[in-house]
């Protein structure tokens, strides 16, 4: 066994197919640190992180990052700083801390957001002004009848605190591209999606047409070839996922500081927000260990459950298909999931954002959290983040939870391997 | 050592890929001759358990070797038609490997790579070397080495010299004969020069029935008569090609030399007869597979 395990990773390690991620990465650090492929000054955030909503939407096709800094270019030279001075947006921001305390939150600064951002598809900053100060007076309004439902109070608070930042000109290119929320989750996520489908969607095909298949096993040393590749396939895809995230938690701790772990990107690109830490920094060293041990489960699972397609469909390119698939149908039901948890938070009794009620909340939504730690590979990430944020945020990490976790990753491993043995010799 | 055959049947659908087959195989070289979508490589299949039959049953030494199970597959060798190779691996890696999956122990291992190189010819510097850089006769040997792992006593070769130069396929006849005393060796090959000089019992089938099963002296004598050679000029050759199954085509000095397969003469007065060989058969045979 341990032979044929020796011969079977060596199968999955020794391929060309290596030099391209290899040539990618090389050509992405010589872009990011020599030019960075940005012209002009580069924005440093500072403080809590926002999120950018439209009726619940998020923002397609624009960073809301990118909308920040183009705000904040075209508002420096008359300001500087942002929006001290803004009378019509203190008063708002005054008004809205009696109705935050009124629906249990702590302050305005849970979640907030520029509300022009969220209309802003003109030209012309003057036009943008104008919409921005009619929609403030028309929320300052409500606020002072006192009217004002839970759901019209989310969208208040989206329209009101102003993100607080500082221009720091001259940032690298890599603090800007690592500070870049959107970007850092999604193309890890894709990366490392994209090498665990090469890697593994013809662990089993390839083995078609090759005549190994046709070399008379026994029965016994059929199963043992058939789960020395699962192994092979479990060990490489942990391997990829811990140098990845390890290599990319490294790279943040350089460049932002290893201050026990602090690092705000981190915690999107590790899957931060799994433990309610959304925009928050990683607070330990463990938790940051911890995210990876959960990350590496999650890309084992993923390895092993695309192995499993390739041996059900002998071919790579439909193992891909159908691996492909089973992500996006496990989106689907995490998307269901958060919007009926979401709906459900919404519209139901105020009384769920009671502690008592955390218990609730956490059964609904561990099935969205079963499967997270897989979901961060994906490229959903970014999509189910502002998803997540309403269920998750408040929830601590329990060890029953983490329990959860890690038994029902298990459990799909299991039906993965299961599947692996379909490989059968005969047809 | 006996390998039975006993009404074997393979179906698709409607087709028949192997139809009620009755063979029974002992040691020495055995040619499996057909054209494509005779049954050959299905007959192999079935014959090393990769593929259930649909009826009948493949014996050996009465047993059902289905029922044998790993105690038949034990006594295998297969080199099938695609055999691939992994990048990475060395000659001694491949076969290592293939060792690894029969479950032989390390020092078993090293012993059999040794003697199989030995055997096919590959010196320890070409076992040592990437097997992505071997030509396609040493690709062919390992083959043949790997399906040699652990002295299996039936041997079974898909194609094993197609791809190979005369010099290859000349080494590897005499690997063959050399090592066939002792086993069963069913060979299948459109290659009819292999058969010719190595098999003991030619097996013909056609539309996954058996044809003809006798050694390549008779099968060949079956033709005799039917084989014959005509100098024709070349603006006869066209009429020739429509209206006979040729064999050969030769350009000589007076004009082109014809090779004719059929049951009726050419019609032309310097038509001779000619003896008959196993490829000529093949063409008697199978001549509405190649177009005539």
């Amino acid at each position: 066994m341990r032979n044929i395990l020796k011969f079977e990773l060596r199968k999955i390690w020794y391929r060309k197919a290596w030099t391209i991620p290899a040539l990618i990465a090389a050509i992405l650090v010589l872009w990011i640190t020599i030019g960075g492929g940005l012209d002009g000054l580069r924005y440093v955030l500072s403080g809590k992180a926002a999120v950018v909503r439209k009726e619940m939407q998020p923002l397609w096709g624009k960073s809301y990052t990118q909308e920040v800094r183009e705000y904040a270019k075209g508002r420096a030279e008359e300001m500087g700083i942002v929006l001290d001075g803004d009378p019509l947006m203190m008063d708002v921001l005054h008004l809205i801390q009696p109705v935050a305390e009124q629906y249990g939150e702590d302050s305005a600064e849970y979640e907030m957001a520029f509300s022009w951002l969220m209309i802003y598809t003109l030209p012309s900053d003057e036009e943008n002004m104008e919409n921005y100060e009619t929609m403030l007076q028309s929320m300052k309004e409500a606020l002072q009848t006192g009217q004002i439902s839970r759901s019209q109070y989310r969208q208040v608070l989206r329209a009101s605190d102003p993100m607080p930042y500082e221009i720091v000109p001259g940032s690298t290119a890599w603090q800007f591209w690592l500070d870049s929320e959107d970007y850092l989750p999604l193309l890890s996520g894709v990366g490392v999606l994209a090498l665990l489908l090469v890697f593994f969607s013809d662990v089993f095909s390839r083995e078609e047409g090759g005549g190994l298949r046709e070399i008379s096993l026994s029965r016994p040393r059929c199963r043992q070839w058939i789960l020395a590749k699962v192994l092979a396939t479990a060990i490489s895809s942990a391997g990829i996922v811990l140098a990845l995230y390890g290599g990319l938690l490294l790279i943040l701790g350089l460049i932002f500081g290893f201050q026990g772990w602090n690092c705000s990107p981190l915690a999107y690109a590790a899957g931060g927000y799994i433990y309610g830490d959304i925009g928050h920094n990683a607070t330990s060293l463990t938790l940051g260990l911890l995210r990876l041990a959960v990350l590496t489960l999650g890309g084992t699972a993923l390895g092993t459950m695309i192995a499993a397609c390739s041996a059900v469909t002998r071919r790579a390119l439909p193992a891909m298909g159908m691996a492909l698939l089973i992500f996006f149908l496990m989106e689907s039901l995490l998307f269901i999931e958060c919007s009926v948890t979401n709906y459900l938070i919404q519209h139901a009794s105020p009384l769920l954002y009671e502690a008592d009620f955390q218990m609730i909340r956490t059964i609904l939504t561990t099935p969205v959290r079963l499967f997270l730690n897989v979901e961060v590979l994906t490229m959903g990430t970014k999509l189910m983040s502002n998803y997540s944020n309403l269920m998750i945020h408040n929830m601590t990490v329990t060890p029953d939870l983490l329990f959860a976790f890690i038994l029902v990753t298990v459990t799909f491993m299991a039906l993965c391997i299961g599947l692996c043995f379909t490989y059968r010799r005969q047809r | 050592m006996e390998l039975t055959f006993k009404d074997l049947t393979k179906r698709y659908g409607r087709k028949r890929a192997v139809d009620r087959l009755n063979v029974t195989l002992t040691h020495g070289v055995y040619g499996l001759l057909g054209p494509n979508g005779s049954g050959k490589t299905t007959l192999m299949r079935m014959m090393t358990g990769l593929l259930k039959p649909t009826s009948g049953q493949v014996l050996y030494n009465g047993q059902e070797i289905a029922k044998m199970g790993d105690a038949y597959r034990a006594k295998l060798g297969f080199l099938p038609q695609e055999f691939g190779f992994y990048r990475g691996f060395t000659g001694n890696d491949m076969l290592r490997y293939i060792a690894a999956l029969k479950g032989l122990d390390e020092k078993k291992t090293e012993k059999e790579v040794k003697r199989l190189s030995e055997m096919v010819g590959l010196s320890s510097d070409e076992m040592g070397r990437l097997v992505s850089g071997y030509s396609g006769g040493m690709r062919r040997r390992l083959g043949i080495a790997q399906a040699l792992m652990d002295d299996p006593e039936i041997l079974v070769l898909d194609e094993p010299t197609a791809g190979l130069d005369p010099q290859e396929r000349v080494r590897f006849r005499n690997l063959i004969s050399g090592i066939s005393s002792s086993r069963l060796v069913l060979l299948s090959t459109h290659i009819i020069s292999d058969i010719e000089f190595i098999a003991g019992d030619v097996i013909i089938l056609r539309r996954g029935k058996l044809l003809l099963q006798a050694p390549p002296a008779e099968i060949i004598a079956s033709v005799k008569g039917k084989v014959w050679i005509v100098e024709v000029r070349p603006e006869e050759v066209e009429r020739f090609q429509k209206s006979c199954l040729i064999g050969n085509l030769r350009q000589t000095e007076n004009g082109v030399e014809l090779r004719i397969v059929g049951d009726e003469a050419p019609d032309h007065p310097d038509t001779l007869p000619a003896e008959p060989t196993l490829e000529d058969v093949y063409l008697y045979y199978f001549r509405e597979a190649s177009g005539s």
